[in-house]
């Protein structure tokens, strides 16, 4: 609760201009994309750190390619 | 090596000082004559249909030179496939938030979340088909897949176009595009600042987000790649 309150007295809001609804939607707008978009970067971060190889000697120059080895 | 090694702690830097900048200025120019505060949600929406833009495209350019490369340079063409992976997703989440900053922008200003016009709804086919894109990746494996995955970005990016022009060939809720789209297109100059700077740092961010996710497919890749050699040499 108080960071929603928080959140929409950082958004300018104006009652001779705007509607409660209007102000609304801005917050809601601007507080989705960066949830979204954190929330990717958690993923993809996630993704990336799972991912790491067990033995970091592994470099990719030693190793042939997968079309060489299918062909 | 080493601009790159550099970059790699110096790009979140500029990324987030940017991307704070960029909302300090969408929260502080003066509101919009018009809409009042609300039309501040332009300064979020137009940036993500640029980075839209720019992801869809990054994956048609790295599916091209997979289908080209992918008999000539594995090296390359794995690489490509890699990029074009990172670009579509981002690209998919970027079309989303386009999509949900339009509809609460809408149902603020026109008084309805959607309309089934042709912009929204060749947008909301665009998106369907980058998931589409996804799913086939996600479900099927496989140089194949790679292959299909790549004239399949092809097919999805001729909806961009179609997307940008919707609002000129036929008759359109959506406003004029903002960029290129005629003298009554456009947004304020006044505002015009906000929209740059913001455009800018969601792109930064496109790009490190997009650089995390290739890396992270490189590494399966890797992977991959090492365990079908594992599995050969166990055959052999």
């Amino acid at each position: 609760m108080i960071l929603v309150s928080l959140l929409t007295s950082i958004f300018p809001y104006d009652a001779k201009i705007d509607s409660p609804l209007d102000h609304q939607h801005l917050v809601i707008a601007y507080c989705i994309t960066w949830t979204v978009q954190l929330g990717y970067l958690l993923y993809v971060c996630r993704k990336w750190y799972s991912g790491r190889p067990p033995d970091r000697q592994t470099e990719e120059s030693n190793l042939p390619a997968v079309s060489s080895m299918t062909e | 090596m080493h601009l790159f090694r550099t970059l790699r702690w110096v790009w979140p830097l500029i990324t987030i000082a940017l991307l704070g900048y960029g909302l300090h200025v969408a929260l502080t120019v003066p509101p919009d004559a018009d809409q009042g505060n609300v039309g501040r949600i332009f300064y979020y929406h137009v940036p993500t249909w640029v980075a839209t833009s720019v992801c869809f495209l990054t994956n048609l350019i790295c599916s091209v030179i997979y289908l080209v490369a992918r008999t000539r340079s594995a090296k390359l063409a794995m690489r490509m496939d890699a990029l074009a992976v990172s670009s579509a997703e981002m690209g998919v989440v970027f079309c989303f938030l386009g999509m949900a900053t339009g509809s609460l922008w809408g149902r603020a200003v026109w008084g309805i979340w959607w309309t089934w016009d042709a912009r929204l709804t060749s947008t909301l086919v665009l998106w369907l088909i980058y998931i589409s894109y996804l799913m086939l990746r996600h479900f099927v494996s496989g140089d194949a897949m790679r292959t299909l995955a790549a004239v399949v970005a092809i097919f999805a990016y001729c909806d961009v176009p179609l997307v940008y022009m919707a609002t000129r060939w036929w008759r359109t809720q959506h406003p004029a595009p903002v960029f290129f789209g005629g003298p009554d297109a456009g947004v304020a100059p006044n505002l015009m600042p906000a929209v740059r700077w913001n455009i800018v740092a969601w792109l930064a961010w496109g790009a490190l987000v997009v650089a995390i996710r290739y890396a992270a497919e490189r590494r399966r890749q890797l992977r991959d790649r090492e365990v079908a050699i594992q599995t050969l040499e166990a055959v052999v």
